[in-house]
């Protein structure tokens, strides 16, 4: 027999935070999602979570479950023990219960310019070539689904509200290393500050947690070591547009 | 950010994120206001200590006690810990071993366990006022 215990919270309604307790059917199988959703269906129809896809590709479900932020579609209830506890993502405002307000997290992520921003026009009636090899240069960077768990996870982010987060960051290495992108010192310029990469304490939380495996804190890196030849090359005033 | 703020959200963050990550980098964060604590005290010992060599001497004497010959191997420990630990963040971001920073951890913990080992040999028996040799010549005596 497995118990959630579910952060609830809802302040327009004058509900308190607390938790609740609830038991569960045995199911063998089921997710943390489907536990969810059996209690809305079966015990409160008041309780408040997110998903959409229900299989790990859209990103709406990350929660904190048993000390760790993950996947409630990804995350089955059997290993998880008798007791588990599950916490809104962390440094967000709160919507209700499990609900946060995901804009700061999307504000970030739309300051590092999230799209291609090309060097030229694709050939006449054709698209942008990329070669096998340099698509593998941003192999993994695109499985990043925005789930928010890495920003939930970081440290740093708790300090400093205007941290561009690991999640913003991965995609800006994402569009830096595209061999079709053209914005690379503007892009460059953008990260390299004091709430970019050069907040980024390397504390892995980010690539503990990230539920498609990707490691952020490494993308971060990667980013340091191009923010700093941009800096470099600025300071004695050679920067070139675009490289 | 008021200070009471902060060590609540440092504390939620350590409670919700249980990973070595976490913890090494509240020790380096500890750490690192430890020695900038120490390093404000010694420019004031310092600083204020009277001009003649001889006055000079007896400030410095006044901190050859037992207890602060046990400070300062607690301020090996700090100063090794911090230093260790920021080397490995370094090698991690420099050398893209991000993947590799549990394994990287492990070296500096044992590197600071012979650190600390050694360190301790040698200053301890300052805590009980015996020179390192002295203690020798006991432990040689005993055998
Ligand atoms: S990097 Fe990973 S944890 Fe962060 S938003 Fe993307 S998928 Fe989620
Ligand atoms: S519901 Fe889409 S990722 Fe979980």
């Amino acid at each position: 027999m497995a118990y959630l215990k579910i952060f609830r919270y809802d302040p327009s309604g004058g509900v308190e935070p607390h938790f609740k307790r609830y038991e569960l059917p045995p199911e063998k199988g089921m997710t943390i999602l489907e536990a969810l959703f059996w209690i809305l269906e079966n015990k409160d129809p008041s309780l408040a979570f997110r998903c959409s896809c229900r299989e790990a590709v859209c990103g709406s479900c990350a929660v904190h479950i048993n000390g760790e932020y993950r996947l409630a579609c990804k995350t089955q209830v059997d290993p998880l023990g008798e007791e588990i506890t599950i916490r809104p993502l962390t440094h967000l405002p709160i919507f209700k219960d499990l609900v946060v307000d995901m804009k700061p997290f999307f504000d970030q992520y739309e300051k590092i310019k999230p799209y291609l921003m090309p060097k030229e026009e694709p050939p006449e009636s054709k698209e942008y070539f990329q070669s096998v090899k340099d698509r593998k240069k941003i192999d993994s960077l695109v499985d990043c689904i925005l789930c928010g768990a890495c920003y939930g996870s970081c440290p740093v982010a708790m300090g400093d509200p205007d941290y561009l987060g690991p999640h913003a960051l991965l995609k800006a290495l994402r569009f830096v290393q595209d061999t079709r992108d053209g914005a690379k010192t503007e892009r460059l310029a953008i990260v390299a500050t004091e709430h970019g990469v050069f907040r980024c304490h390397t504390i892995f939380n980010c690539q503990k947690v990230c539920p498609k495996d990707l490691d952020p804190t490494g993308a971060i890196a990667k980013l340091k070591m191009k923010s700093i030849g941009f800096k470099l090359k600025s300071m004695f005033g050679f920067a070139r547009s675009a490289g | 950010m008021n200070i009471f703020k902060a060590i609540g959200g440092t504390y939620n963050e350590v409670r919700l994120n249980p990973n070595v990550g976490t913890w090494s980098f509240l020790l380096h964060r500890l750490s690192g206001i430890l020695l900038a604590f120490y390093l404000f005290m010694h420019l004031i010992v310092i600083a204020t200590s009277p001009g003649n060599a001889g006055a000079f001497d007896s400030r410095l004497a006044a901190v050859q006690t037992r207890l602060f010959h046990l400070l300062e191997i607690g301020l090996v420990g700090v100063i090794f810990f911090h230093m260790l630990n920021g080397l490995r963040i370094l090698v991690a971001d420099f050398f893209y071993l991000t993947r590799q920073h549990q394994k990287l951890l492990w070296i500096v913990v044992i590197i600071f366990i012979i650190i600390m080992a050694y360190a301790t040999a040698v200053m301890l028996p300052k805590v009980f006022h015996r020179e390192v040799t002295e203690v020798a010549q006991i432990v040689g005596g005993l055998r």
